[in-house]
């Protein structure tokens, strides 16, 4: 369970390894002739939303891939739950972790959406009525349950990527704590009435002990939900901080590089860009 | 879900290629039998039935379906409708080890038919095919690995391929043109119980493995970083994938000579019929390729009695209309 | 000259007693065994086997190296007379373990061969001295052409095959054709190996005093006419003198006891043709 009081201001604590799900160090990975990318150290722990945050081209994404285990680092480790990524094949790494991509193949699969949410069983040992229960139920909080027939590539990228999110709460199913759910811009294509849909999945998650790294853009949105910010740029970790400070205009105005207000709106702040 | 109606299918299916497989069996140039007397067969009889239309009856089973599944795995592994085997150089690789081995018999006099149970020439021919295949592979795992790398050197090397083949041709007499036509339409001609051995044994294998990872063929579908995500171990399964169809077809084209359309359109028909996961793909493409298989060889052994027509011709026949509906019906599709 | 082989082997036919039932592959051991007048006894041929014109009419059980195991067995053939290179070779091994009794005939087009084959249907006819007889005759006969003396120039001869309309094919050395001129004391004027495709250029550097055509490729091609306005054709002294030799389309299947008279007429017409 997720208290105030866990959430520290440094990135990793240096004893906490147990109950840590992601520890990831010194880190350091060629992106493309300008950026290599740098990373210290970057952890995550149960029941904590960590939000990235930056201008584009940060490498948030190469990152990303890199905790996921999909790309090794040139230099560096990546445990999670304590083991090291290299020590986990493939099969043992869906069992703990999940991802949800940025964007979709868009392939002539022929499956339908509710067999690409099912694919979920290939790291989970469920029955396979459990399956279409917990497939429908999935579907149904995210406003899918229409389009489970339908076939995945005549959906609309809103909806692929719910379904892919639905896939990933089925793989995060029984077993949240200690769960890693690593997200790529999971609202680039969702309305507000979905985007809530997923927040609200991905408050539950939170609350059952899973830990949660999201790359965003919506600063607001990672203010208001978020435990702890990173703030990514030109490859490089440039800030961390527990998410209610982040609203500091001159911070956001040198990462952006774009002038910003900060606006109070009862108990709320929010920060827009302004010209 | 594999509920109620898609397991019906299946076994209707499978009703389907039992009927094609009776009926090939009763049907031929010497004679056709009825249902009763295709058991206990005397004599001339039981001759033509068991010593060639039986091993020709049974190849032609395992021919379609083995060409059916590497059809199926090769449209995962390339996430695209219009794969195929001759995609990874196979066909032409075999083609032009089959085109050495007629130009050996014919100018050299190196028969390889005197041993090996007569399966001599199509090993040799095998021999190219996997020549070709490794070629491929290795030329795309240099280049990254990914899909479209492979795609292109399969590509290069069946020019490559094609281009010796032609000089051969060019230098061939009348007979060897017409071994070489021959070759290219295909045949099961070589139908005897060792070349069926062989064939059930490939097809087989290579149905259990596909079988045992049809829920990872799956995850394929979504492109290999969704697969990893998932938990599929992405290099090793497409590996064993790729060596699982040059084997199998491999094989079989060696055997067979050039079988057009079984491994496009089987799998697309199964698609149609059951959907797009494997657990019944497998099966549903099986089973349709060797009913088509029957049927096609069942027309050619039968309509030019007592001659035969090349089975290629039939299958093109059969299978060329369904390819333009397909490509016409994914254009609209493409268009909505 | 059939007549001749005809009665030398029929005479030994009495022997010959049982029914059969042949299935022939390959033209020339088709030809053959007409020739030895078991024609009527052939049940089915391969699609090769257009002469004599009557065997046109008979079943076909497919190519030469592409044979159908049940389609033949259908026909319940007896005997089955091939060419080396019928295939496949399974499909012949199941003929034989079905009992049909299988002969093979050598193809080659040299002499060696062609006497082999007059042996070998002997046998098969059932008269073996009397093939023996007129093979060592077919030797006799081709040796005393090959030992006259040839003149100091032969006349240049070009053997044009014609396969459809488009196709023009000229025979090389190591083909029936040169076998033909050569005994017939002329020299061939295409220097290659084998048949191959001629175009205009080929056709005027071979510079050849005589065209050689088979009746049947004249034909097809629309007659003398025809021929003449074939491109490279007019630079040629054959061209320019309009000398024109046709031959019986059957004489190029190989050498047989034919040969020897077929060259001498060549010859004779070779000469016919110089005076031009």
């Amino acid at each position: 369970m997720r208290s105030q009081a866990d959430v520290t201001g440094a990135n990793c604590l240096p004893r906490d390894r147990e109950s840590e799900v992601l520890r990831a160090a010194n880190i350091v990975h060629r992106i493309n002739a300008q950026l290599t990318l740098n990373v210290a150290e970057f952890c995550a722990k149960p029941g904590e939303f960590v939000a990235v945050l930056g201008p584009n081209g940060a490498g948030k994404t190469t990152l990303m891939n890199i905790l996921a285990g999909g790309l090794k680092p040139r230099h560096g480790s990546v445990s999670l739950a304590g083991k090291n990524l290299r020590d986990l094949p493939a099969p043992e790494l869906a069992a703990r972790r999940a991802v949800v991509r940025a964007s979709s193949d868009g392939l002539a699969t022929g499956l339908t959406a509710r067999e690409v949410i099912e694919l979920a069983s290939l790291s989970q040992r469920i029955s396979p009525r459990l399956l279409q229960t917990l497939t429908v139920a999935y579907a149904r909080a995210l406003d899918l349950e229409a389009r489970l027939g339908a076939d995945f590539t005549v959906l609309s990228s809103g909806e692929k990527q719910r379904v892919h999110f639905a896939r990933a709460l089925l793989q995060a199913n029984g077993r949240e704590p200690g769960f890693l759910l690593l997200l790529d811009e999971p609202f680039a294509h969702l309305d507000a009435k979905h985007a809530q849909a997923v927040t609200r999945e991905l408050m539950q998650l939170r609350e059952n002990g899973a830990a949660i790294i999201c790359i965003l853009h919506d600063i607001n949105y990672a203010a208001s939900y978020a435990d702890r910010v990173v703030f990514m740029k030109r490859a490089g970790v440039v800030a961390e901080l527990p998410a209610k400070e982040i609203m500091n205009r001159s911070l956001l105005e040198q990462i952006y590089e774009t002038p910003f207000a900060i606006m109070r709106q009862g108990k709320k702040t929010y920060a827009i860009p302004t010209n | 879900m594999f509920g109620h109606p898609r397991s019906f299918k299946i076994y209707l299916l499978a009703a389907l290629a039992a009927a094609a497989f009776l009926l090939a069996l009763s049907v031929g140039a010497a004679r056709d039998f009825s249902l009763p007397s295709l058991f206990g067969p005397q004599g001339f009889d039981r001759d033509i039935l068991l010593d060639i239309r039986l091993p020709r009856v049974l190849f032609a089973f395992f021919a379609g379906a083995g060409l059916a599944l590497t059809g199926v795995i090769m449209q995962c592994l390339f996430r695209n409708p219009l794969a195929e085997p001759f995609l990874m150089g196979t066909s032409a690789g075999a083609m032009l080890f089959a085109i050495i081995a007629i130009f050996a018999a014919g100018r050299l006099g190196i028969h390889f038919h005197a041993g090996l149970s007569g399966l001599g020439p199509a090993l040799f021919s095998f021999i190219g095919a996997t020549l070709a295949f490794s070629v491929v592979l290795h030329l795309g795992r240099s280049t990254g690995g990914q899909v479209q790398f492979v795609l292109l050197a399969g590509i290069a090397i069946n020019a490559i391929a094609s281009s010796a083949s032609g000089v051969f041709i060019f230098m061939a007499n009348d007979r060897e043109l017409r071994d070489i036509t021959f070759w290219n339409l295909g045949s099961y001609g070589a139908a005897t119980y060792p070349a069926v051995a062989l064939a059930a044994v490939v097809t087989i294998a290579a149905a259990v493995v596909a079988v045992v990872m049809h829920r990872r063929l799956d995850a394929l579908l979504l492109g290999d970083l969704v697969a990893f995500d998932l938990g599929v171990k992405v290099k090793q399964d497409r590996r064993l994938l790729f060596i699982v169809v040059v084997i199998c077809q491999g094989a079989l084209v060696s055997l067979t000579g050039m079988i057009a359309f079984i491994a496009l359109v089987a799998p697309h028909l199964a698609r149609m019929a059951v959907g797009a996961t494997h657990r019944a793909l497998l099966p549903a493409s099986i089973l349709i390729g060797a009913a088509i298989s029957l049927l096609a060889d069942t027309f050619a052994r039968k309509l030019a009695a007592p001659a035969e027509i090349p089975l290629g011709v039939l299958t093109g026949i059969m299978g060329a209309p369904f390819f333009l509906y397909m490509l016409i019906r994914h254009k609209k599709r493409s268009e909505a | 000259m059939k007549k001749a082989v005809l009665c030398l082997l029929l005479t030994g036919a009495a022997f010959a007693t049982e029914k059969k039932r042949i299935v022939s592959v390959g033209a020339i051991a088709s030809e053959l065994v007409c020739e030895i007048g078991a024609c009527g006894d052939i049940v089915a041929t391969d699609v090769t086997s257009v002469y004599p014109p009557e065997l046109l009419k008979k079943p076909k059980v497919g190519y030469v190296t592409r044979l159908s195991a049940e389609g033949i067995l259908a026909l319940r053939p007896t005997h089955m007379v091939v060419i080396d290179g019928a295939g496949p070779a399974t499909v012949l091994d199941q003929l034989k373990q079905s009992g049909v009794k299988i002969v093979k005939v050598p193809v080659g087009i040299g002499l060696g061969d062609a006497a082999k084959r007059l042996e070998i249907l002997g046998e098969f006819a059932g008269n073996a001295p009397a093939a023996k007889k007129l093979s060592q005759k077919m030797r006799a006969d081709v040796a005393q052409l090959s030992h006259q003396k040839k003149s100091k120039r032969p006349p240049k001869v070009l053997f044009i095959y014609a396969r459809g309309a488009q196709t023009l094919l000229a025979m090389g050395a190591n083909t029936t054709a040169h076998e033909l001129i050569e005994l017939a004391g002329a020299a061939n004027a295409f220097d290659a190996e084998g048949a191959k495709p001629v175009n205009a250029e080929a056709i005027a550097a071979s510079q050849a005093d005589i065209v050689l055509i088979p009746e049947g490729s004249l034909a097809g091609l629309g007659g003398a006419e025809a021929l003449q306005k074939i491109p490279g054709f007019a630079q040629t002294p054959a061209g320019k003198k309009r000398r024109l030799v046709t031959l019986e389309d059957s004489l190029l299947a190989g050498m047989g006891p034919r040969t020897a008279a077929a060259a001498r007429t060549l010859r004779n017409k070779i000469a016919e043709a110089m005076q031009k």
